[in-house]
């Protein structure tokens, strides 16, 4: 891939989950492939949007890339580093330089600590002196619209919205060069989620951001994202620049999905039931495609043979025998 | 059971001036403000707003679900020309589940996680219909193969953890359509299932509502999800009825700056756009609304009139009403 | 209207208002009381308290069997009461929450042994364990603040447990962790602060426990040899003078009632007070 320019690059990420049953004595039963041989790489500057239904692991391979989850395998490179196999010191280190935000706005602080403390955190953890941190303080609130007479109040004096702006302050509190944005706005109504989209954009023009934005909004991925990776129960099954990824989609999971969303013109409607079954196991294991079971265009060989991730057009790529 | 008087012209559900005020210690909060609707045999009212604009309160305050110690209910909601509001308990529980049934969001807490998928399709079968055991039993699988689950005859015996989420949700459905109910109040249905997921429980539902000629109102803070499903739309704000119309206007012409604000938050999904516009501000508290229009504070086009008085969802065209006093122009059209 | 001088802090104002004239009470012992409680005096054997017919202001709530002062008796009675309650609280409390900790934080195996031992120790019956100690041990203040600390930490272990497994899992964790918090700074910054307010309602109300507990014991004989003088002994004495003189009963079943019913007047109080909306607010 195109390392050089290359902020972070992941290569053939894995992390596997053991699932235990038993009614009195817990056995191990199975195992859930939350990542699976997931690579991509994301340029500085670049969003990249990470887009998949609920349990397709966009969350795992955003926190195995700051590897607040340890990986079973694979490689991370953050601008040249090897993240695997930093210990904790330096690992504690370089993660200052990615940061991650999350959903629910709700959970994502201390309902005990003041606005400021919360922002400040991440600073006093990294040893700065009281002083700057508070310095730091009244100069990110204003950054995301929030005034510097709020950091002493509590997160649950404010709205959503607002609470969604103290978690960028507290992820811009390091200067960090890439934020990994988990759901940021899902748990938002529509008004603000514009607002919150839109200060993103402008905290990324304005401090040269990379982002990794994970969402299962299709609609807002297209309008933040530079490229979109299509995850499918833990694998990626297509990767491409938006206009390519929206525009043509090559996989028939990505033209299921992207068929699903409502479209708002009334009259414009979908063609119904063009989306079909739900994600779960294949019956078969994990020799084949994932996506065999509910894909309109199964061939016999979909079932035993992993498609290879590969190049359909210039950037764009997908991982189907159809495309072979 | 309907009346003969009736003819179909009358709505099915008619509800007015609907008030719900929740008593909280000395204070008393007005959920919902004098709002008023129509829901024409058979077909889709889409009630749509964001937090706090009261969408679900009224689907309670409809199924009469809200307890009466903490909530106080004024209006009328006439269905099939008898008032809900005035009902009896009683009789009220007679009509609720049997006529008039409710789709919760989330299917596993409106599904019993100790009782069989079967006992719980049962269980309206045998109280409203007055089937026997094995007659309920079989129109119990009838109503998952409706909703199109596999093996419904295996899955009766199943119990909802073993189900995935877009399946309880159909069993959810299969339970609303028992009795065959000339009204269903879907209270955000889809919002905790996949888009993939989502699509196939719209086909569904679509497809039952022609079949069965039931009426819907759908609730939820979707606009794709209403611009595909509903016929009219009633958009609320802050426990008021801002606009009402047929789903081809609101969406074509919304004449309500709150409507129109909206529809512009929604990213486009053809065309490109640099920046999102969104509404400035955020949804008022019901504590602390302003004396006026409750979306001045946030509107563009606010003059001293709308933080003064509060505007009446009035006629401005003919079947479109907005509670505007300084309305968008008709021809205005919003670009997604 | 007269509450809302106290506001909402009534309950709060009344129980620990009555709990400090106990402690007091307890702390001036030897200058409150108007007698030894040891000394005996058998021409004033079961005198009735002042206020029935009888009785004399010497004596203000009667004497018992052996003639000593009663009021004496129960003010340095509550010297033993107060002291093992709250020190065995203070135990239960403290190896409870640890372990609740380490079995929440860490999970796995950790948790696996640490919450099956509770469980284990639940099924065990607590008289059973006191009869055990203290006939091993015999009866001492300080025999009966382990027994009963060691017989009470589960509660705290459960509950500890319980709120440490979902807070671990609330986001603000995981972020702390992200920007390289030690496990230790997030167990003392992020999750013992919030565990705490719920804690000291807990441990407020198993003072009232322990106290009845230790009068359990004390009335059962396990506690305190007499002629110590314990509210438990004292309603064990009185016991066997029901009839002829029911003060003795009375007024120690009465002063262990006083204090129950304060600490569970605090207790529940603190709950509503440290509800964390409504404590954080204030705007």
């Amino acid at each position: 891939m195109i390392a050089e320019e290359a902020l972070v690059v992941a290569t053939s990420l894995r992390k596997t989950y053991p699932i235990y049953g038993g009614t009195f004595i817990k056995r191990r039963t199975g195992t859930v492939h939350a990542v699976d041989d997931v690579s991509f790489a994301i340029r500085r500057g670049e969003t990249l949007g990470l887009v998949g239904e609920s349990g397709c692991g966009k969350s795992t391979t955003g926190r195995l890339l700051m590897r607040l989850i340890e990986p079973d395998g694979g490689s991370v490179r953050f601008d040249g580093v090897e993240m695997t196999t930093l210990d904790r010191r330096r690992l504690n280190e370089e993660r200052r330089r990615i940061q991650l935000m999350f959903q629910d706005p709700s959970s994502a602080f201390n309902p005990r600590m003041r606005v400021g403390q919360i922002v400040s955190e991440p600073m006093r953890l990294a040893g700065a002196p009281d002083r700057a941190q508070r310095a730091r303080v009244a100069e990110l609130l204003p950054l995301v619209g929030l005034t510097e007479e709020q950091a002493e109040r509590f997160p649950h004096q404010f709205s959503g919205g607002q609470r969604q702006r103290i978690g960028i302050a507290r992820a811009l509190a390091l200067r960090p060069e890439m934020i990994v944005c988990d759901e940021p706005v899902s748990a938002l109504d529509v008004s603000i989620q514009a607002q919150v989209v839109n200060l993103l954009q402008d905290l990324q023009q304005q401090f040269g951001l990379t982002y990794l934005f994970i969402s299962h909004d299709l609609r807002v991925v297209r309008h933040i994202a530079d490229r979109v990776a299509v995850m499918y129960l833990g694998r990626i099954v297509e990767l491409a620049p938006k206009a390519e990824l929206y525009g043509s989609p090559q996989h028939p999971y990505t033209r299921m999905l992207l068929s699903a969303v409502p479209k708002t013109k009334p009259g414009a409607t979908r063609t119904p039931t063009a989306a079909a079954g739900e994600a779960g196991p294949a019956p078969g294991g994990r020799q084949g495609c994932l996506f065999a079971p509910r894909c309109p265009h199964v061939m016999p060989r979909c079932r035993d043979e992993i498609p290879a991730f590969r190049p359909v057009a210039d950037r764009h790529s997908a991982a189907c025998h159809l495309l072979g | 059971m309907m009346p003969a008087a009736l003819s179909e012209a009358t709505p099915l559900l008619s509800v007015r001036d609907l008030t719900v005020r929740f008593r909280s210690g000395r204070e008393t909060v007005t959920a919902i403000d004098r709002v008023s609707f129509d829901v024409p045999r058979g077909r889709v009212l889409g009630l749509v707003g964001e937090s706090g604009s009261g969408k679900s309160v009224t689907a309670l305050a409809l199924m009469r679900l809200l307890s009466p110690d903490m909530a106080e209910i004024a209006g009328e909601v006439r269905f099939d020309g008898r008032d809900l509001v005035a009902l009896p308990e009683g009789e009220m529980r007679r009509v609720r589940g049997r006529h008039l049934s409710m789709i919760f969001q989330e299917p596993m807490t409106s599904l019993n996680p100790i009782a069989s998928i079967g006992n719980q399709i049962c269980e309206p079968l045998r109280l409203h219909l007055g089937l026997g055991r094995k007659a309920a039993r079989d129109r119990a699988a009838e109503l998952l193969a409706m909703v199109a689950i596999p093996e419904p005859r295996r899955r009766l015996d199943q119990y909802p953890h073993e189900l995935s989420g877009g399946m309880r949700q159909r069993v959810v459905i299969a339970m609303a359509i028992a009795c065959e109910p000339r009204l269903i109040i879907a209270d955000e249905p889809t919002t905790a299932l996949d888009v993939t997921t989502q699509a196939q429980i719209l086909d569904l539902l679509r497809d039952l509502q022609s079949r069965l000629g039931m009426a819907i109102v759908m609730i939820t803070h979707d606009l794709g999800v209403v611009a595909e499903f509903a016929d009219h739309v009633q958009v609320m704000y802050a426990g008021r009825g801002v606009e009402r119309a047929a789903v081809r206007d609101v969406f074509g012409h919304p004449r309500h700056p709150y409507t129109g604000g909206l529809l512009r938050c929604i990213p486009d999904f053809d065309g490109d756009q640099d920046r999102l516009v969104g509404i400035d501000g955020t949804v008022p508290s019901l504590t602390n609304l302003p004396p006026g229009c409750a979306y001045a504070p946030r509107c563009e086009r606010a003059q001293d009139d709308c933080r003064i008085v509060v505007p009446d969802l009035e006629a401005v065209a003919p079947a479109h009403r907005a509670a505007c006093f300084h309305p968008l122009e008709f021809a205005r059209e919003v670009s997604p | 209207m007269r509450r809302r001088l106290f506001g909402k802090r009534f309950k709060i104002v009344l129980g620990a208002g009555i709990l400090l004239c106990i402690c007091l009470a307890a702390i001036f012992a030897p200058y409150l009381a108007p007698y030894d409680p040891y000394q005996q005096s058998l021409v004033r054997r079961l005198k009735p308290p002042a206020f029935m017919d009888g009785g004399s202001l010497r004596n203000l709530l009667g004497t018992d069997n052996y003639g000593r002062d009663l009021l004496s008796r129960l003010i340095y009675g509550s010297r033993i009461s107060i002291l093992v309650g709250v020190a065995s609280m203070a135990l239960s409390c403290t190896l409870g929450t640890v372990a609740g900790l380490f079995a929440g934080f860490k999970g796995g195996r950790v948790e696996q042994v640490v919450m099956r031992f509770a469980d284990a120790h639940s099924a065990f019956p607590d008289i059973l364990l006191a009869i055990i100690m203290t006939a091993a041990l015999g009866g001492s203040a300080l025999n009966l603040i382990l027994v009963l600390g060691i017989s009470g930490w589960m509660v705290y272990a459960r509950l500890v447990f319980g709120l440490t497994r979902s807070l671990r899992e609330r986001s603000f964790v995981e972020a702390a962790a992200s920007y390289g918090g030690s496990d230790r700074y997030i167990v003392f910054r992020h999750i013992l602060p919030q565990v705490v307010p719920v804690l000291t309602v807990v441990a407020t109300l198993q003072v009232a426990q322990m106290i009845l507990q230790e009068a359990a014991l004390s009335f059962l004989g396990l506690g305190l040899p007499p002629p110590a003088a314990t509210w438990g002994n004292i309603l064990a004495e009185g016991r066997d003078r029901l009839f002829g003189a029911p003060w003795i009963a009375h007024t120690s079943g009465l002063a262990i009632i006083l204090v129950v019913f304060s600490v569970n007047m605090l207790g529940n109080g603190l709950r509503e007070a440290l509800d964390p909306k409504a404590a954080g607010a204030g705007r």
